[in-house]
């Protein structure tokens, strides 16, 4: 081995024996290095590099594994030679909260607690499940419906055009080929301008005759979207040539229609055979030629008014005569992509000039107040869902907030029920830190057991929202569970887990822990004072605080001496109802959940 | 004579085993068990330098063997220590090698190595 090899490898060995503890690498550790470093040379004698190598590899993972192990052992040793509890704890606490070991302890106490005031645990549960659930099945649909942006490359480019005759009052009137190619060409805030429009027709020449739904669009609308086709070949110029003036299908003359497969059609009709394409089936009695399949999943959204089957099962090239036809026979609906930098107001200018000659030429249109109107096309397409999305979000939203400030309410009404628990182990050396980090883990664990439920409830959820869904939810299909909310939720209900306060926190508690246990000397079976009884009352009265105070009570992050002086003021303000049916506390009740 | 209390210990894991077998022909230091072991069980990655000395201190914990405080016989044996089993663990090992053998006879019994 060389010198410099031998001194890396020391070094990265001594590195690893970090893990042990320090005494024990005092020891032990020259000696490890060295007969590690001896093996090591022995290896790479017998076995060449790779028989090094593996020694390496083994060694560093035995060595890794062991100086953890050691230390889990000192760790655990130490605590069982530590003399009383009170110097456990105190030992714990100067030990910087005394690490994973009293936290896991914590944590087991917490769920012992837990479990033992089940009715309390269940309904905070319960509660925070419900907020999360409902909240993350909104949001779920929400997501894919509102916040993505469309399958399509570019989507904040591309708008829609509708006509509109505003004297008939109809709003999504389709535009004639003669137009479209005006308001193309005219345009200079386009890029580029797209048409679309569907119908149904029947699929023969290679088989069983279907009905199929066709989108019949001018060749550039998949390129315009950066849609390509996963198999075959996308359209060009070409395939929307017009036919021979007078041609009809079926007669000789007549161009082929030029068609692409959906990718459902593709599969459930060709058994995704990759040899569909050059071959000829016949759309409507006329001849037709598939050059491509499209992608899984791809749909031209339109909105619900377009009234333009969503669920196309084959495209083909329109053949139209962008010169010839009349001005009359509206049969696009425009697609279009602005130009760089350019506006949906620029382009509305635009084509309002561009319309108002149209209406010049064709008095017809300027009887029926033709206009030509722009839509950005994610919104237009999410414009009739949205309004009710958002509304659905927002009460979700107040019922998340609702379910905190009700549970915050109720992990304040089980703390001053615990008084004494807390008293007697602050006594017995739990210093503050100690006892807020139990309270922490506490609510932490309760908060992350609702989250998980609320996940559950939400998965189920989506479905059932889905199962209310009309029909003409755009994108639906995108959504599915979605972790950024829970994320969202996660901080939420760890916020709520620090709200919670309990008395221990307050700078008096010392004073008041001394209180609570010489100053009422009272044991743990003897019925409860009057006074205690009172304070019992008020927390009852608590829980039947309205909403509308309860979450000003949580939402307001108040601390210390503004914290009380805001809760004494909400503790006689009339709306804290005392219900005749809250009994004061039982006796039992102070000590529940006491353990030590 | 191993007593019920040296049971007590059993049974040993199989590296405190071998350390302590290793140490029956005599006071050694790590690299010298690690070789025996080594001889003996003919694997050639089967003890490395952290679980050795991890068992050689928990032995040396429980009293079974115990570190010698002379230095090495020779200069480069300098940073070395030498250990040496004590009586304990010299009758917790035999112990341990009762308690295998009677496993061993188990086995030939019912012909898993062959009819003895």
């Amino acid at each position: 081995m060389s010198h410099r090899r031998r001194a890396v490898t020391e070094r990265l060995y001594r590195a690893l024996l970090l893990t042990y503890p320090e005494q024990f690498r005092e020891r032990h550790g020259d000696e490890m290095t060295r007969l590690f470093l001896e093996k090591g040379v022995d290896a790479r004698r017998r076995n060449g590099r790779a028989g090094a190598f593996v020694h390496w590899l083994s060694g560093a993972t035995d060595a890794l594994r062991n100086g953890v192990g050691e230390r889990w052992n000192e760790s655990r040793q130490s605590r069982r030679e530590a003399g009383t509890p009170t110097a456990n704890a105190r030992r714990t606490n100067e030990r910087g909260g005394g690490g994973m070991d009293s936290v896991l302890k914590d944590l087991k106490y917490a769920s012992r607690t837990l479990l033992q005031n089940r009715g309390f645990s269940v309904v905070a549960i319960v509660t925070i499940a419900l907020g999360i659930g409902a909240n993350t099945a909104i949001f779920s649909v929400v997501r894919a419906v509102l916040l993505q942006p469309l399958p399509y490359e570019d989507p904040q480019e591309l708008v829609l055009l509708w006509g509109e005759l505003r004297n008939r009052g109809i709003t999504h009137f389709p535009t004639s080929p003669p137009d479209f190619v005006d308001f193309r060409d005219r345009a200079d805030a386009l890029e580029d301008l797209a048409g679309v429009s569907t119908f149904q027709a029947s699929l023969t020449g290679d088989g069983d005759p279907v009905q199929v739904d066709v989108g019949s669009v001018t060749p550039n609308l998949f390129s315009m979207l950066g849609i390509e086709p996963v198999l075959g070949r996308n359209f060009v110029e070409e395939d929307g040539l017009p036919n021979p003036q007078g041609a009809l299908p079926g007669q000789p003359g007549v161009l082929p229609g030029i068609v692409i497969l959906s990718h459902a059609l593709w599969q459930q009709r060709y058994a995704a055979a990759p040899d569909v394409i050059g071959r000829s089936i016949e759309i409507g009695g006329g001849p037709a030629e598939i050059v491509g399949v499209m992608p899984p999943g791809f749909e031209l959204l339109m909105p619900p008014t377009a009234a333009l089957t969503p669920n196309v099962d084959l495209w083909t090239a329109a053949r139209l005569d962008y010169v010839n036809s009349p001005r009359n026979n509206v049969v696009l609906r425009p697609v279009g992509r602005l130009r760089e930098g350019a506006t949906v107001e620029q382009l509305q200018a635009q084509v309002d000039l561009i319309a108002a000659d149209l209406m010049i030429d064709n008095p017809i249109k300027a009887t029926a107040g033709y206009r030509l109107r722009v839509e950005n096309f994610a919104a237009d397409v999410t414009a009739h869902v949205r309004p009710v999305l958002l509304a659905l979000f927002g009460a979700v939203v107040f019922v998340l907030l609702i379910a905190c400030a009700n549970v915050s309410n109720l992990l304040l009404v089980r703390a001053s029920g615990r008084d004494r628990e807390f008293a007697v182990r602050a006594a017995l050396g739990g210093t503050r830190s100690r006892l807020i980090r139990q309270m922490l883990i506490e609510s932490g664990l309760l908060a992350a057991v609702g989250a998980l439920l609320g996940i559950a409830l939400a998965s189920g959820g989506i479905t059932l929202l889905l199962g209310f869904q009309p029909a003409d939810l755009p994108r639906h299909r995108n959504r599915s569970h979605r972790w950024t909310r829970p994320s969202v939720h996660g901080r939420i209900r760890y916020r709520r887990g620090c709200d919670f306060r309990n008395g221990s926190r307050d700078p008096d508690v010392q004073v008041r822990t001394r209180r609570r246990i010489e100053g009422s000397g009272r044991p743990l079976h003897e019925p409860v004072p009057k006074a205690d009884q009172e304070r019992g009352r008020r927390c009852g009265g608590r829980v039947v605080a309205r909403p509308a105070d309860r979450v000003r009570l949580d939402g307001a992050e108040l601390r210390g001496t503004e914290q009380r002086a805001a809760w004494i003021r909400f503790r006689r303000s009339p709306y804290v109802q005392r219900r005749p049916s809250v009994r004061p506390l039982p006796a039992g009740h102070r000590s529940s959940g006491f353990q030590s | 004579m191993a007593t019920s209390e040296d049971g007590d210990f059993l049974p040993l894991t199989p590296v405190a085993f071998d350390i302590l077998l290793s140490l029956l022909g005599g006071e050694a230091h790590g690299y010298a068990i690690m070789r025996s072991v080594q001889e003996r069980t003919g694997a050639e990655a089967s003890l490395h330098a952290g679980t050795l000395y991890r068992a050689l201190a928990r032995l040396v914990e429980t009293g079974w063997i115990e570190e010698l405080e002379r230095a090495g016989s020779d200069e480069s044996d300098e940073r070395r220590r030498y250990y040496r089993v004590t009586g304990v663990g010299r009758r917790v090992a035999r112990a341990e090698a009762l308690r295998l053998e009677n496993q061993l006879g188990a086995a030939r019994a019912h012909g898993l190595l062959g009819r003895a």
